[in-house]
């Protein structure tokens, strides 16, 4: 029998956000989308798999287990690519694929643009995992980047543009480049200001990740930036997709995100675990990733889905103070 | 500018704006393409329709190709052989047209006659490309290999993200030249505007006039020559002497991108870091206590 898959946070941080069964008139549900069928497309994604914590055999492995939960998967040709340059999870079409548009563009390769359903333009400076700006020398080793981590320098905008309002530039190429049906989003961490980043409307953009798992200084405050942006993002665009890379929550707080009006949300404080050292502190192996995968993740994510699904009506947010 | 007309000639069988991606072999039409050749004289039909005199072994104008074609047509002329001459190919009527050509990689020599808009020859490799006109932002973006030749201005961001080849500029280019470069030559013959270098972590910048503020900013590793004034270096940045080395690698670097003058007229910038990591090997090296 499977072990139970555990929350990653213990339930409550979002009790302002109730399910009744009875549907209340006056509730101040979330706006309503104009597109909901395309927010219907992707409830889950996996935002920033620390894909060289593994072979690139296993990773490409687990990119195609986890893509078959439905789960949208972010990364770059080169983190799946076996050493004969095949990666399966790529040669699926069907698996929905992020292509991460770093400023400096390490990793990217004509091969990523050409196979990805979602392009994700950040327009943030890269953390690293000691908390300061720029990249961990294995991401860089493996985007075959030669360069070293002290050397690596992160950007926070591509740093072609000269100011915000060259944006529409980037869209427009990336448009133009990628397959047609491929949707061009943005993001950026939530302690930003929704003004900063220019003319939502001249960029005309599918859709904005935010990110607010590392804003330590909101101090828990993140949902009043999430409806912040939320109220922002729609008013400039009725259809844009809204989706949230939120901190370590239980799998109940995750489903209460959709009903603030989120569109997707980030399951990567459930699938980092999938490849994360093993107790000897070993990098796992395919079955290492495969055991944990089976230990109860796929019902987790299955348990997300359906609670978000509940009548959206029913759905009460209390006064957030 | 107007672009120049091609060689009425040409037009039929390089097809104008055709929609055939096998190259010139199948572009006299599929009459040719199946079944026996039509009666008559035998060398005739053997005939690949092209102007021999012609440098080009094919033109395609831009404004009337799909980029899709045009990308397969031009790959299609490309030769892997290294040491092999490349075939030259022409392109005209490119009517600022952007995102020309975004992850080509073959052996090919590309004339391309008339003005770019953004992002041309993103990513791309191996090709030996002319342009002769004006050239928008994100001039060779993500460069992989190969040389790219502007006898014009390009705009901001030319070179961005370069990872080897050359890039250059005849004219005059923008600000952020270089941008996160990280391996690669960029040359510019005129002036360039402000953050030059920034981010960029690798590969060498030369600039034959005048540079704007901020020259190198937040940039590591990138060596940085210039000829004309410097409004301002960034800080953590430094003019370093032109050592014997330098100057002879300088030299033909200017003489492979065409840019007159001498070497010893530039100026060398570069990191405060990599100065005293150099002065310290120097010191390895030669001794003075000896």
């Amino acid at each position: 029998m499977a072990e139970s898959f555990p929350d990653p946070a213990p339930s409550a941080d979002l009790a302002f956000v109730r399910w009744q069964p009875e549907a209340i008139d006056a509730v101040p549900t979330p706006r309503p989308r104009v597109n909901p069928e395309l927010a219907q497309v992707i409830r889950l994604f996996w935002d920033d798999p620390p894909w060289a914590y593994v072979d690139a055999g296993v990773a490409d492995d687990i990119a195609g287990q986890v893509a078959k939960l439905g789960v949208a998967i972010s990364g770059m040709a080169c983190e799946w690519s076996k050493e004969d340059g095949q990666s399966e999870f790529l040669s699926r079409s069907s698996a929905p694929r992020i292509l991460p548009y770093r400023p400096e563009r390490y990793g990217l390769t004509p091969d990523d643009w050409l196979r990805c359903n979602i392009i994700d333009v950040r327009l943030d400076r890269a953390i690293r995992g000691d908390g300061g700006f720029g990249y961990d020398a294995n991401d860089l080793m493996r985007w075959n980047t030669e360069i070293d981590s002290d050397r690596a320098i992160a950007l926070a905008m591509p740093p072609e543009l000269v100011s915000v309002d060259d944006l529409p530039i980037k869209v427009r190429q990336l448009r133009a480049i990628a397959p047609p049906r491929c949707s061009v989003f943005a993001s950026c961490g939530s302690a930003h200001d929704p003004t900063k980043f220019g003319d939502f409307k001249a960029c005309d953009w599918d859709g904005w990740i935010l990110r607010v798992d590392r804003d330590d200084i909101l101090e828990g405050r993140w949902v009043q930036r999430l409806l912040l942006w939320r109220d922002a993002l729609v008013d400039a665009k009725p259809s844009i997709r809204l989706w949230i890379v939120p901190p370590p929550l239980a799998a109940a707080d995750m489903a209460k995100l959709f009903a603030l009006g989120v569109d997707a949300v980030a399951c990567d404080a459930y699938c980092d675990r999938l490849l994360w050292p093993t107790e000897l502190g070993t990098r796992p192996t395919r079955d290492d990733t495969r055991q944990r995968l089976q230990r109860g993740l796929p019902a987790r994510l299955t348990q997300i889905l359906a609670w978000a699904d509940r009548q959206p009506g029913n759905w009460f947010v209390d006064q957030i103070t | 500018m107007l672009p120049p007309d091609p060689p009425h000639a040409r037009d039929a069988a390089h097809g104008r704006g055709r929609v055939d991606a096998q190259g010139p072999a199948n572009a006299q039409g599929p009459a040719n393409a199946q079944g026996p050749p039509p009666p008559g004289d035998p060398l005739l039909n053997l005939s690949s329709g092209r102007d021999l005199l012609s440098q080009f072994v094919d033109e395609f104008d831009v404004a009337q190709t799909d980029p899709t074609v045009l990308m397969a047509s031009i790959s299609n002329q490309g030769v892997d052989d290294e040491d092999a001459e490349l075939p030259a190919v022409r392109l005209f009527n490119t009517g600022g047209i952007d995102h020309l050509l975004p992850g080509f990689d073959a052996g090919v020599k590309l004339q391309i006659e008339g003005d770019l808009g953004n992002y041309p020859l993103m990513m791309a490799n191996r090709m030996d490309a002319r342009i002769h006109g004006d050239v928008g932002v994100g001039l060779a973006d993500g460069l992989r290999g190969g040389v790219v030749r502007v006898r014009g201005n390009a705009g901001n961001g030319a070179g961005v993200c370069m990872q080897g080849g050359t890039v250059a500029v005849y004219g005059s280019a923008g600000h952020r030249t270089g941008a996160a470069m990280r391996g690669g030559g960029m040359f510019v013959r005129g002036d360039v505007g402000d953050d030059c270098g920034l981010g960029a972590s690798g590969g060498t910048i030369v600039v034959g006039g005048r540079v704007g503020k901020r020259l190198g900013n937040a940039a590591s590793s990138v060596s940085i020559f210039v000829r004309g004034e410097i409004a301002s270096i960034a800080d953590g940045f430094t003019e370093a002497p032109l050592r014997k080395q330098a100057l002879l690698q300088l030299g033909m670097l200017l003489v492979s991108a065409a840019i007159r003058g001498d070497a010893k007229d530039f100026r060398r910038i570069v990191s405060i870091d990599r100065l005293q990591a150099e002065e310290s090997r120097r010191g390895e090296i030669n001794p003075n206590w000896r």
